[in-house]
């Protein structure tokens, strides 16, 4: 009990250093932390997906990619306010997650993993090809940013208290998703897919519902994306970022907090990095690889204890 | 007396590339019992178990419980309407509490949705309060109440059993189908496990058991069916069957006198 209200302290430290942070360093930084919380909404969705369902993703990019566009497209074609359009961009994005469930049914890991990797390539095609809707090559410009009365959000420093208030939801969903009926069925399916039904969980809807979720935060994340920086092009979404969703979920244990923590932090590490010039991915991987060991040694040792 | 069948299961006939595991089953099961299916080891006993659970589909036959045919319906769906299980490899899962590896059990009564879960309204919290509360209740009649915050992997052998059977019990089953809930268990948790037994059956769930310590069944079983070979070979009470030339050639082949089975 004591030890789990200190850990509480920390985590409301470290909150309150988060909202502060932004106010002493400069806007470029703020900028980047921006980037960094979402990244941590995507990240928070392959807790669900990878964490808890244990479905292997490596095309989580797809989705962000799909939520910036389907935001930039509505958006500027339509008259309609950007709010309304980064819902649209989550919701699309459930959509072509659910889509991409479907194989789920019967592929697993590996398998599974390339499907994922399959969908995010024919998304990029897509995008550079259907010119007339996406823009092609060159993108979408002039996406109206988000705004309250006199604040405008595609400034850095407000869109980090708006990106920090929907991180903050989102924990707390994937927090309570996991302490429920669905997140009990989810650890169910990712630990034994041929006893589950037999214990009542329809494992198809479960998995269903993994992909449909994280694919909302996915382009929940990618349509802010899109009226934060107002220009999308298809070079921004690539295969590595997904691998780097992966790993951060991975490294994070599947714990939520930890995850976007670890996603911000992660994403902070190639500036922090940038002083080494053309070494930095190096010494990134370097980083990327601490960590992981560090991770898989705390497992082990925790396996040891019992 | 006439007693009402619960579950029927006629002329169910289920191969494996041309294996047939199980040949022209015909079992009635009544409201209330319980039922040892026992057998040599490859006699199909756990493979008529899946039949029933839905994991396997026969090639033949049909499973009737509670009056309806359920051959084709999928597994979850028959656990929803009241078929629990327990497993003879030890299925509970090590990413979660024994608490919340109980709770999983009531999946099946409870409903409410993803919304309903991020958000906290609706009928989130008075399912979630029911689960736990009923997961405490069954977890206090088991005696299992003061391991509920450990893990599996904490837990010896025997208890694991006695947490997969509270596991298929707060799934509040008409029937629960036990493969060989006694494997691995010292004399005394056998003991206690056939006071949970006996428990359920004042529950008025049914049970089906399969399992091969014979003075276990004697103790526990009302009705004993043997299988050899994928197909039934007596069927009655204890005595009955164990005195039957079939069922001791069966268990210790030919030329052995009756008193070794016992």
């Amino acid at each position: 009990m004591i030890k789990n209200r200190w850990k509480n302290i920390i985590v409301y430290i470290m909150l309150l250093a988060m909202l502060i942070v932004p106010l002493i360093i400069n806007k470029y930084m703020v900028m980047v932390l921006d980037l960094g919380l979402l990244v941590a909404i995507v990240v928070l969705g392959m807790v669900v997906l990878v964490g808890f369902t244990g479905q292997l993703s490596l095309g989580q990019v797809a989705y962000y990619a799909i939520g910036s566009y389907a935001a930039g497209i509505l958006c500027t074609r339509f008259p309609i306010s950007p709010w309304i359009g980064i819902l649209f961009a989550g919701f699309v994005g459930m959509l072509f997650g659910i889509l991409v469930g479907i194989p789920a049914f019967n592929l697993n890991g590996p398998f599974l993993a390339i499907i994922t990797i399959g969908f995010f390539e024919i998304v990029k095609i897509l995008l550079i090809n259907l010119q007339d809707l996406t823009g092609g090559p060159f993108g979408l410009m002039g996406i109206p940013s988000l705004k309250i009365g006199p604040i405008d959000f595609s400034q850095p420093l407000p869109f980090f208290y708006l990106v920090m208030f929907i991180m903050i939801l989102v924990i707390v969903s994937v927090i309570r998703v996991r302490k429920s009926r669905i997140g009990r069925a989810m650890i169910s399916v990712m630990n034994d897919e041929v006893a589950s039904p037999m214990l009542g969980v329809n494992v198809r809807k479960v998995k269903l519902v993994s992909f449909g979720f994280s694919a909302f935060l996915a382009g929940l994340a990618g349509g802010l994306y899109a009226v934060f920086t107002g220009y999308i092009v298809p070079d921004a979404y690539t295969f590595s970022e997904s691998a780097l969703y992966l790993s951060m979920s991975v490294v994070s244990g599947f714990n939520a907090i930890l995850a976007s923590v670890v996603a911000v932090f992660l994403n902070m590490l190639p500036e922090a990095l940038r002083a080494l010039k053309e070494y930095y991915l190096l010494f990134f991987s370097i980083a990327l690889l601490i960590f992981v060991m560090l991770s898989a040694w705390k497992q082990y040792k925790s396996n040891n204890e019992n | 007396m006439d007693k009402k069948i619960i579950l029927k299961a006629q002329n169910i006939t289920k191969k494996f590339s041309g294996l047939v595991a199980v040949n022209k089953m015909n079992v009635e099961i009544y409201d209330g019992e319980r039922h040892a299916i026992i057998g040599p080891n490859g006699s199909g006993k756990t493979t008529f178990i899946n039949v029933i659970t839905g994991f396997y589909t026969p090639e033949e036959g049909q499973v009737i419980f509670d009056g309806q045919d359920i051959t084709l319906d999928k597994s979850y769906d028959r656990t929803k309407k009241g078929i629990s299980r327990t497993f003879q490899n030890i299925r509970l899962f090590d990413d979660m509490s024994i608490e919340e590896n109980i709770a999983l059990g009531m999946h099946v009564n409870s409903d409410y949705n993803l919304l309903e879960t991020i958000l906290h309204v609706g009928r989130y919290k008075k399912q979630e309060k029911e689960i736990f509360d009923y997961v405490h209740k069954v977890s206090e009649d088991l005696k299992i109440k003061d391991i509920l915050k450990q893990n599996v992997s904490e837990l010896p052998y025997g208890k694991r059993r006695i947490v997969e059977i509270a596991r298929g019990l707060v799934a509040k089953p008409k029937i629960i189908l036990l493969d060989e809930p006694a494997a691995g268990m010292n004399n005394k948790e056998v003991l206690e496990l056939a006071d949970i037994i006996r428990y359920i059956s004042d529950s008025k769930i049914t049970v089906i058991l399969i399992e091969h310590n014979m003075d276990f069944v004697k103790d526990i079983s009302n009705t004993v069916t043997v299988m050899e070979s994928g197909a039934k070979i007596a069927e009655g009470d204890f005595d009955t069957v164990s005195s039957n030339p079939q069922v001791i050639e069966a268990y210790l082949g030919k030329g052995v006198k009756r008193n070794a089975v016992n």
